[in-house]
């Protein structure tokens, strides 16, 4: 029975994409139902090593949840390169994306095999127009977790 | 890079054979389309349902009851008393056939100068009430289909979304996604809006035809409001059955005050539906939607006609994502010289660190 009621309503894969989600950074403080609301709005995705999620100056539209493998991220410019982080499972990057709608600020590479989820904006806006309590859970969160950023790249000048 | 250069030649090759094939057979297009559009708007209920706390089984049972209760109460309230009038019309269509000639050979004796044109009217308006009849036939019959393509569709719903994204590559698949979610947006809206505009329409039209006492109000209500989504002709299609009808069961009042019906919901649709309803949901302005609608016309016919807006609004948005793509392209290629060139001076030296831990775990 339980077979039948996933394969029409529930896939596996879904169910252990959840139980994913509940240990990434930005998700972790999300119930079952918010987790469950989420995962419709969410992408998956696959990349080499190697790979670039994305390169500065594109038009950011999501961000992006490490579910598997290590993305590194860096900004070049002229002959100088700086590398901002390696990121590992759990943590997320590209959020000016949902934000802001201006070009991305660093790229965005694979080092390690990545499995990746996305958060674009268009699902984003989705959220807080149809399920404003998770909407505002979710923009404090992400907001919670800029302010940290910022403080951090502060004391480090 | 020539992966993807070679999946969109292939992709644009095959979109122009489905493109002919659409024109070609666009009974079969409107099917799909509809299919398409009966599974949004399942879906989009199935969310209303999950937005409440209602899923899984419930929110298809919920939705399995209230389809039934929708198609008992059409097949009651519309579907039977349809297909009576279609009927009576076909048992009445002699007569009338007789009474149309009788009426047109007094006219002729009364202006004799109308006599040349006397076989060409009654060709005409003949050929009108078929076209008229045969066009609605046609929508009506497709539905079968729409209601098969709904269900494959959403027999995958929950695998659907992660389906479509998987062929594109991992480098564009951001800059896709928001393309073809903008693409979706814009079909979505623009059907929304027929739908509405043809529900009113055909509304506005049987109320006006029993207020007026025209026999089978209904079935010219329908013939009238889907006849409507074609654009500027679509009306004039209806117009003539149902003028004809008029003239033959009530005389000059009946006929006049037909035609003021028709009228009245052609200002409402073009003032007030069209302007709001468009123009709320597509972003094309209404000197454009005019422009378009005619050269479709001239290249497609009739099916050109009812889709020219919204192959208009894609093939706006694909060219805009087509530029971005290309100035990516190229700006990819500057980022990844400039790249190759650090890391050959600069192997394992950065020039600034920031700790990972601002990205990590906090």
């Amino acid at each position: 029975m339980q077979a039948i009621y996933d394969f029409i309503f529930e896939k596996p894969d879904i169910r252990k994409l959840k139980n994913e989600l509940k240990q990434t950074v930005i998700f972790k403080t999300l119930d079952n139902t918010e987790i469950s609301i989420l995962t419709k709005h969410l992408t998956l995705r696959q990349f080499r090593k190697g790979e670039r999620v994305f390169f500065e100056g594109d038009p950011g539209a999501a961000l992006f949840v490490i579910l598997k493998g290590e993305v590194q991220i860096s900004k070049l410019t002229g002959t100088k390169k700086a590398i901002f982080a390696n990121l590992e499972k759990g943590m997320f990057f590209g959020e000016l994306a949902l934000a802001y709608n201006t070009p991305r600020t660093a790229s965005a590479q694979v080092t390690q095999d990545a499995l990746l989820v996305g958060l674009f904006k268009h699902d984003f806006e989705k959220i807080i127009k149809h399920y404003p309590m998770l909407g505002n859970k979710l923009l404090t969160i992400i907001n919670n977790i800029l302010g940290q950023r910022l403080s951090a790249v502060i004391d480090q000048l | 890079m020539k992966r993807f250069q070679t999946t969109i030649a292939v992709s644009i090759f095959l979109l122009a054979i489905f493109g002919i094939l659409l024109f070609k057979f666009w009974a079969i297009a409107i099917s799909i389309a509809g299919g398409f559009l009966l599974y949004f708007l399942i879906d989009k209920t199935l969310d209303w349902f999950e937005r409440r706390g209602v899923k899984g089984l419930p929110a298809y049972l919920i939705l399995i009851l209230l389809f039934s209760i929708t198609l008992i109460g059409l097949t009651l309230f519309v579907a039977i008393p349809f297909f009576e009038q279609t009927e009576s019309l076909i048992a009445e269509f002699p007569k009338l056939a007789e009474n149309f000639k009788q009426e047109l050979s007094d006219l002729t004796a009364t202006f004799p100068a109308l006599e040349k044109y006397q076989d060409n009217i009654k060709t005409k308006a003949l050929a009108s009430v078929t076209k008229a009849l045969s066009l609605t036939g046609t929508m009506l019959g497709s539905a079968a289909t729409m209601i098969l393509i709904a269900f494959i569709l959403l027999a995958s719903r929950q695998t659907l979304r992660q389906k479509f994204t998987e062929g594109i590559p991992n480098e564009y698949f951001e800059v896709t996604v928001s393309i073809v979610h903008k693409i979706i947006n814009e079909v979505e809206n623009f059907a929304v809006a027929k739908m509405v505009e043809t529900l009113i329409v055909t509304i506005l039209y049987a109320f006006g035809f029993w207020a007026i006492g025209l026999p089978m109000s209904l079935l010219f209500g329908v013939v009238g409001g889907l006849l409507n989504i074609i654009p500027y002709i679509g009306p004039i299609i209806a117009a003539v059955p149902v003028a004809i009808a008029a003239y033959l069961y009530g005389g000059y009042t009946l006929l006049i005050a037909s035609l003021i019906v028709m009228a009245i919901g052609q200002l409402i649709d073009n003032t007030i539906l069209q302007t709001w309803l468009i123009s709320k949901f597509v972003d094309v302005h209404p000197l454009t939607v005019v422009i378009i609608t005619l050269i479709a016309a001239e290249v497609a016919g009739v099916a050109g006609m009812v889709i020219a807006i919204p192959v208009y609004s894609i093939a706006k948005l694909l060219t805009v994502g087509l530029y971005d793509y290309l100035k990516s392209v190229k700006r990819h290629e500057i980022l990844l010289r400039e790249e190759e060139s650090y890391n050959k001076n600069n192997a394992g030296r950065y020039k600034h660190k920031v700790k990972p831990h601002v990205f990590g775990t906090h």
